[in-house]
């Protein structure tokens, strides 16, 4: 038999609420393949922000109702966001019913406009970021609204109408437009929805071009959630010249038993079993339910074939610091609450692997009874560090359900037993450490989870202390965030190789010395690992980060033993990959592990000097083994269309991720140019992009009032959101010492910075004011009833990231993605105080604030109150950052001043301009390039 | 005696320059193989930069016996390259790194293209000598 699904179903999309709850349960018996589909999740797409502005709602034909009538539909189970799960036949599972209303609705498309609009942008209104409610939810979400998406370049009956300016045809697609469900954002993400269609053209824009790729990403939205299609023992359908792997693009001919490869244009054949007869309009009758023809995202079970070896088990192998140093500071604690609080998630499966060491002068393996046995613990001791072997193998790692109670035990004793007190943290053999955990795991893989909190500085891998706060920002920077010998590139790239990755807890106390985190982040750099720095770690305050911390390490989806690799268009060249990984070949990623909380930058180049096809796709694939032993393809395509003018290149900018895009550059560039030289080179860029946006606006017979810029609405954040880049403390020196960054602070920050997820990358490009007090004006804000999810709620408005926002009335968060910081108005401090449940005649550490805002909300509190509102909007912002982002308490005037004012990006500093300014500035350059041509 | 030293003098630089071409010859022959995934980062790096000493002695040699000689013009000549090796050396960039090398790979083909050039000139000037 066909070893493919045949089940039919229909992917619609909906405004939101119109269907949500209004699931009915169906008898309808499935299909006999049925299981092997996994169908999309219905309900209300909640915080559907990605969707074009004004693209509108987009209901479904008519035609299809019958068909949806007549072939049930899948509904809704309770999952795991990201693990989607197979359906059984038989099993009774709800059906959708849509609602009549909604299919009658006419689809509202954007008419594709002759020519692009322009605006004249100047002193008088200079353009900000929406501040409307929805809108900053979307942008700490998901960022901008304004994304690329395959629909808003379809004509209304999407059947083979050709757009005259892009040249797009619906009629290239392999699946109707009304079942098509293009990749969500948080998966893949593109810098502009068009491509230019030469390499001159691609000059003259300037900007770069590329994506933001995180197949694994969790999201709440149940569009996003990846169907699974097995092709059960036949091959999954590939194309035999590029590899690529069939999509929505891709145009079957001959009667259905050709199909050309959308990305190098290759007829390849139908396999028997694939075949099936295509429809009056050229297309696959059986496309709508095929979800690798008609979804951006599927995921493929893989065969035999795309295993080296049988599917690793998860292994977790955790090496602690045992010193006074870690003990006293309370993270060695913290860091053992997360593993306790994780084992209930990680037993689940039944093949999961731990084991534990720990390490100061010498390292520690604790052999793991099979029951909570009281009597002895055998340790075994390795002190001679430069020839590190196994004691006994057997023992060290062990099966996590069959000795679960045995290393529970251990976890208990573990304090007592690491013999911490003899030593204080000034020799720590890390390297060794890490090379016994080589020789643990090595034949498995897995994860290494590693909690440091002082310099090694013992056995090999010692490290000097080569921090100089004084080259902040400055040339000399250069060499000390560069890695201090190869010791831990080499000892990573052996790490690669046998599919482990290194998961950095860095926790120093307060006046312990520097860590070198330049020389230890190449360890998670180059193995796609985890970088968690918690500078000043202090106990009391910071254990509750940290276990959280832990804990989402361990419990997250993940994808172990991973290859990812993106393929373009042929002509198109992926001309850098910048994120966490090894790359092995010219596009294959090695990352040995990979979640949700990381994401990669690809950037495009030209390889001809024409670009002749009609659309650009451009498609990753993941191959993963996943928590359950399945080897599974994660595949993302994205179409865009190809256009050859400028301003229709540039009018489907999107700001946010473009900037995006040169903020991973720019971490990347850090490491062998100046700043100074990446400054102008950026600024050089941008200049250039305006200036030929100029140009090409002039030759339209449009000239702009002096004074003022012309730009298609999409570009109108581009000058901000540089300013932002340019101003951040990344590339600006003064903002560095403002914020109090010292070389390991510089040294974490690049390295979270070029695997952090889009939605951060915005926050730390133009930071987000959230007001917390006072909320009279906004009933609704951060109003979470009973039953409501938190992703649910609704925000306030924003403030201006500038200091018209600083107003002595007010309480608001400022997040700049990777810190938060609580900002206290001076008069409003108190009222605040009391709103939270603050006892104001005591004395009142504001430190205590953090955790309370943190704390979630009990049943039968009134939640209508501000207190209650502020911690909700608190913890809304929370979950969307990387957890363990601890929150700083600033108040008005106090010590935090200069590092507040550092985050106003609007604002003029000693050497940067404020807004206003940067934009004339930017105006006489513009006009001093253009009158140079 | 004069003219044997006169012929080894000859040979020796003759030879280096021509096993600076292979040199040379070879490692663009490497990058091109990178690009079309013939061999991994690793092995292009280790064998590229088991070329790096022998290629900056060779080139030293050079410049050494030419300026011994007095022929001050393939001296000026030579001595940009050597310049560009101290640079690359006090730098730290003048061994590839294989975790860096597919940002990196354009520019040092193109390095390597114009080091090709150089000896071709070089090798260019001792034979018209």
């Amino acid at each position: 038999s066909a070893a493919v699904s045949t089940g039919a179903n229909a992917f619609t999309r909906h405004p939101p609420g119109m269907d949500g709850g209004q699931t009915h349960p169906s008898q309808e018996s499935m299909p006999g393949d049925w299981d092997r589909m996994q169908v999309p999740a219905t309900g209300a797409p909640q915080g559907y922000g990605w969707q074009p502005t004004g693209a509108g709602v987009q209901t479904t034909a008519p035609a299809l109702v019958q068909q949806m009538n007549a072939m049930s539909l899948q509904g809704q189970t309770p999952m795991n966001a990201n693990h989607p799960s197979t359906y059984t036949p038989g099993t009774v599972t709800p059906a959708r019913m849509v609602p009549p209303g909604v299919l009658t609705q006419p689809r509202t498309m954007p008419q594709a406009a002759p020519g692009t609009p322009l605006h004249a942008i100047g002193m008088a209104n200079l353009p900000r970021p929406p501040f409307s409610a929805q809108k900053l939810k979307i942008r700490i979400t998901s960022g901008d609204p304004k994304l690329p998406n395959l629909q808003e370049f379809l004509s209304l009956d999407g059947s083979s109408t050709e757009r005259d300016s892009g040249g797009f045809l619906v009629s290239e697609m392999a699946c109707p437009l009304e079942s098509y469900i293009p990749v969500s954002p948080r998966h893949m993400q593109m810098t502009s929805a068009a491509f230019p269609n030469s390499a001159a053209l691609f000059r003259k824009f300037g900007l770069p071009i590329g994506i933001s790729v995180n197949p694994m990403a969790t999201s709440t939205d149940p569009l996003d959630e990846v169907p699974l299609v097995s092709f059960g023992r036949s091959q999954i359908i590939r194309c035999q010249r590029c590899r690529g792997y069939i999509n929505f693009m891709c145009k079957f001919t001959d009667g259905g038993r050709a199909w050309r490869c959308a990305l190098c244009q290759f007829l390849n054949n139908v396999p028997e079993d694939y075949f099936y007869p295509l429809d009056q309009y050229g297309r696959r009758g059986d496309a709508h339910s095929r979800p690798e023809l008609c979804r951006g995202s599927v995921e493929f079970i893989a065969p035999q074939e795309y295993m080296i070896r049988a599917p690793m088990p998860p292994v977790y192998l955790f090496v602690l610091e045992a010193t006074t140093r870690s003990m006293q500071s309370g993270a060695f604690n913290a860091m053992l609450q997360g593993i306790k609080q994780s084992l209930g998630q990680l037993v689940e499966s039944d093949r999961t692997k731990v084991g534990l060491l720990t390490y100061n002068e010498a390292v520690h393996f604790y052999h793991i009874a099979s029951d909570s046995s009281p009597t002895d613990h055998k340790i075994s001791v390795l002190c001679d560090l430069d020839d590190v072997f196994l004691p006994s193998p057997d023992d060290t790692l062990v099966n996590l359900s069959e000795f679960r109670a045995g290393f529970e035990e251990l976890l208990e004793k573990i304090p007592d037993l690491c013999d911490a007190a003899n030593s204080n943290g000034d020799r720590l053999a890390f390297g060794a450490a890490m090379r016994a955990a080589y020789l643990l795991i090595g034949s498995y893989g897995g994860k290494v989870i590693t909690l440091c909190c002082s310099r090694p500085s013992v056995g090999p891998g010692a490290l000097k202390d080569r921090s100089d706060p004084s080259v902040i920002g400055t040339d000399r920077e250069r060499q000390a965030i560069a890695p201090d010998g190869t010791y831990y590139k080499d000892l990573a790239l052996e790490f690669s190789r046998k599919q482990m990755s290194v998961d950095l807890f860095l926790c120093p106390p307060p006046t312990s010395p520097p860590l070198d985190i330049a020389s230890l982040a190449t360890l998670p750099k180059l193995t796609c690992g985890d970088i968690v720095f918690m500078r000043d770690f202090v106990g009391p305050r910071d254990s509750k980060f940290l276990t959280e911390a832990v804990e989402n390490d361990l419990i997250r989806d993940t994808a172990f033993e991973a290859v990812m690799r993106v393929r373009a268009s042929k002509g198109i060249r992926c001309s850098s990959f910048l994120g966490r990984f090894y790359i092995r070949s010219t596009d294959l990623l090695a990352l040995p592990n990979f979640d949700s909380d990381k994401s990669f930058g690809v950037q495009f180049g030209f390889d001809e000097t024409v670009f002749t096809q009609k659309i650009f796709v451009v498609q990753s694939a993941l191959l993963y083994t996943s928590s359950e032993g399945e080897r599974r393809i994660r595949v993302n395509t994205l179409a865009v269309p190809v256009v050859n003018s400028l301003l229709e290149l540039a009018s489907n900018v999107d700001p946010w991720s473009t900037l995006s895009l040169m903020l991973r550059t720019a971490t990347d560039h850090l490491r062998d140019r100046k700043i100074e030289d990446i400054r102008k080179q950026l600024k050089s860029n941008v200049v250039s992009c305006l200036s030929s946006i100029r140009q090409s606006s002039q030759a339209q017979n449009s000239f702009p009032q002096p004074g003022t810029m012309l730009l298609p609405e999409s570009m109108f954040l581009v000058p901000l959101l540089f300013q932002g880049l340019l101003k951040s403390p990344l590339l600006s020196k003064e903002a560095s010492i403002a914020q109090g960054l010292r070389i390991d602070d510089k040294a974490a920050l690049i390295h979270l910075l070029d695997a952090a997820p889009s939605e951060v990358m915005c926050a730390y490009l133009y930071p987000n004011f959230i007001p917390l007090f006072p909320l009279d004006g906004y009933p609704e804000a951060g109003l979470l009833n009973e039953g409501m999810r938190l992703h649910d709620i609704q925000l306030p408005p924003g403030l201006p990231s500038a200091t018209s926002s600083m107003k002595q009335e007010l309480v608001f968060l400022i997040d700049t993605g990777l810190t938060m910081t609580l900002w206290l108005g001076r008069s409003a401090a108190e009222a605040f105080c009391v709103e939270l449940g603050l006892d104001l005649s005591q004395q009142v550490d504001l430190d205590v604030l953090p955790s309370i805002l943190l704390h979630p909300l009990q049943t039968g509190e009134d939640r209508t109150r501000n207190g209650a509102r502020a911690r909700v909007i608190t913890q809304f912002v929370a979950s969307q950052r990387p957890t363990g982002t601890r929150i700083t308490v600033a108040l008005q005037g106090g010590p935090l001043r200069q590092k507040v004012e550092s985050m106003l990006i609007e604002d003029k500093t000693a050497s940067n301009l404020a807004y206003k300014d940067f934009w004339s500035e930017l105006l006489r350059e513009i006009q001093s390039k253009s009158s140079d041509h | 005696a004069t003219v044997v030293l006169e012929v080894v003098y000859w040979m020796i630089l003759f030879l280096a320059t021509a096993g600076e071409l292979i040199c040379m010859v070879y490692s663009l022959i490497l990058f091109v193989d990178l690009t079309i995934d013939y061999i991994n980062p690793r092995e292009l790096c280790d064998r590229v930069n088991d070329l790096y000493w022998p290629e900056f002695f060779t080139h030293s040699l050079l410049t050494g016996m030419l300026l011994a000689r007095g022929f001050y013009l393939g001296f000026a000549f030579s001595l940009p390259l050597m310049l560009f090796h101290f640079r690359r050396m006090q730098q730290n960039r003048h061994l590839l790194d294989n975790t860096r090398i597919f940002s990196q790979v354009a520019t040092e083909r193109r390095n390597a293209m114009a080091k090709l050039g150089f000896y071709l000139g070089l090798f260019a000037y001792i034979i018209v000598w």
